[in-house]
């Protein structure tokens, strides 16, 4: 490991490149994790300095994708210049491999449909991008590197980047999946699939999109979610849905239209026993009946020592997040060194009992 | 930053240089949502943010065949449009000659500040109105030191100052913040 010269004061820490990471992205860092706990000083100087940051944080906000590309086509229209925005250039290519996802991003304002063909490409490139398909008969989860998780169902893709930009987090869908994405107001989460890209910053809803079907779904839980076209006509830039929890809106892949917004039919979901209707409201619950539900909505398999906490009951609401948050709620209320390990496809809890 | 970013950056403006209209394109997306949250420190106005950044661009582009191709892009594009921004408020404040921000402000957006806790959301609030009460060209400097993560030399470019008055800047902010938390540290 690299050694790190000493931290003493609140303006070193403000002007170490990997602290602004850890606090601005919100990811863990091993090393700041560790700090922040070493002494109340350092509590402090961390305390001071993630302040600091994040009122600057406030004063930012994300631009959204058509703005974008209302901008860049008043732009191009007033220089006269053609609206393709592809750039085919083998060099740029055999340069730019191992920024392929970076890329594919910039890509996106012309012809989606192109750019996911792309990404399929890219692939064979192989640098940074993962391709996840689900031939089982079950959901598998997949926790993204920002902590979101998603619900991938069975015969659908999910295609994203080892590491997401620092700009924005964006993921390819072909089928069905359930995403809780974490929250990060500087980095907007995209879903693409078909002709329909779901923007959101942090919420959770379901995006149903198989090759075969006429249409694409998406069904909101919680939060805010956008939704607009991939494939924009030039007089319709601002044509951008917004879906507020329950709501639920198809898009008619052969009118290339959006269908009127409607309110999701609470049977409907209901009858999935999915994690669509599921509140993760727990009222002093036993910790093992919480564990089983998380087991049987994630499809994963959870260990943890049974004796142990055989008496524990816990009170919370884990309803809007993603799995790692929920575990971390969990061993927070459980106490006492209660601690959880993603490891493969099986979560491992460590414990002492409650407090 | 990610140095794939640098490569590309440096990749594109190249391109541009030499006419791509793709690569041109590309920047743009890129640094359009940079530029627009640089733009909200000296002015509210989101019409004359995006107005500055047409303008700049339109600069790059009719302007390719005098440009470096191997210029250092990210202060360049940062210190042209924060000229380009400059000049139109000026303007529109009925300023001919001036060349600096008559003010620069760090406006907190309440609807995302929300999510912090209460001791928290105080907290920000207290350090962003002290920020505030410090002069321009700081505030300019702080922002793009600490909250970008530029270097000293870059800065000094993007404000068309020195590299020695940037180091001031700097060493002034840091003496200020250590005498707040310093305070703050004494009360417990």
């Amino acid at each position: 490991m690299k050694k790190r010269k000493q931290k003493n004061n609140i303006d070193d820490l403000i002007q170490d490149p990997s602290f602004r990471k850890w606090v601005l992205e919100n990811k863990s860092d091993s090393y700041w994790d560790g700090f922040a706990i070493q002494s109340s000083y350092n509590a402090k100087i961390v305390e001071g300095a993630r302040s600091f940051l994040k009122s600057f944080y406030y004063l930012e906000s994300s631009v959204s994708e058509s703005e974008k590309a209302e901008q860049l086509l008043t732009l191009q229209s007033k220089l006269n210049l053609s609206r393709k925005n592809r750039i085919n250039k083998p060099l740029l290519f055999a340069l730019t491999t191992f920024c392929v996802v970076i890329f594919s991003g910039l890509l996106i304002i012309g012809n989606s449909k192109e750019t996911i063909n792309e990404v399929a490409s890219a692939d064979v490139m192989g640098e940074g991008l993962i391709e996840q398909i689900n031939n089982t008969n079950s959901v598998k989860l997949i926790t993204l590197s920002d902590g979101s998780s998603v619900l991938l169902q069975p015969k659908s893709k999910l295609s994203y980047s080892k590491e997401f930009d620092v700009y924005n987090r964006e993921v390819f869908l072909s089928g069905e999946a359930f995403f809780e994405v974490s929250k990060d107001l500087m980095r907007p989460f995209s879903v693409y699939s078909n002709e329909v890209i779901t923007n959101v910053h942090g919420t959770s809803f379901r995006v149903i999109a198989y090759d075969e079907q006429d249409e694409v779904r998406v069904l909101v839980k919680s939060g805010k979610v956008k939704l607009r076209k991939s494939k924009i006509n030039k007089d319709e830039y601002l044509n951008e849905i917004t879906l507020l929890p329950n709501q639920s809106v198809s898009y008619n892949r052969n009118e290339d239209a959006f269908q009127n917004i409607s309110e999701i039919d609470v049977e409907e979901v209901e009858e999935l026993e999915s994690i669509d209707s599921q509140s993760f409201d727990f009222v002093n619950v036993p910790v093992q009946e919480v564990f089983s539900t998380i087991q049987d909505i994630y499809n994963i398999r959870l260990e943890y020592p049974v004796e142990v906490l055989e008496s524990c009951y816990i009170t919370t609401s884990l309803s809007d997040m993603p799995l790692p948050e929920k575990l971390k709620i969990i061993c927070f209320s459980i106490g006492n060194d209660t601690a959880y390990e993603l490891v493969g496809d099986k979560i491992i809890i460590t414990s002492n009992g409650c407090e | 930053m990610n140095p794939c970013h640098n490569i590309e950056e440096k990749l594109y403006w190249k391109e541009m240089v030499s006419g791509d209209e793709a690569a041109f394109s590309a920047l743009f997306t890129k640094y359009y949502e940079l530029l627009s949250n640089f733009g909200k420190i000296y002015t509210t106005s989101s019409s004359l943010i995006s107005d500055a950044i047409q303008d700049l661009f339109t600069d790059f582009w009719e302007k390719r065949k005098k440009l470096n191709p191997d210029v250092n892009v990210r202060p360049y594009i940062y210190g042209g449009f924060r000229n380009k921004l400059l000049k139109r408020i000026n303007k529109r404040k009925g300023y001919v000659f001036r060349e600096e921000p008559v003010e620069v402000e760090f406006e907190l957006s309440y609807e995302s500040l929300r999510i912090e806790t209460e001791e928290n959301k105080d907290k920000i609030i207290q350090l962003n109105n002290l920020l505030n009460q410090l002069p321009p060209k700081q505030k300019e400097v702080i922002y793009l030191k600490f909250y970008k993560g530029l270097s000293n030399e870059q800065i000094s470019q993007i404000l068309n100052i020195n590299y020695q008055s940037v180091k001031n800047h700097v060493y002034r902010s840091i003496v200020m913040l250590r005498s707040y938390y310093g305070n703050e540290a004494k009360i417990n």
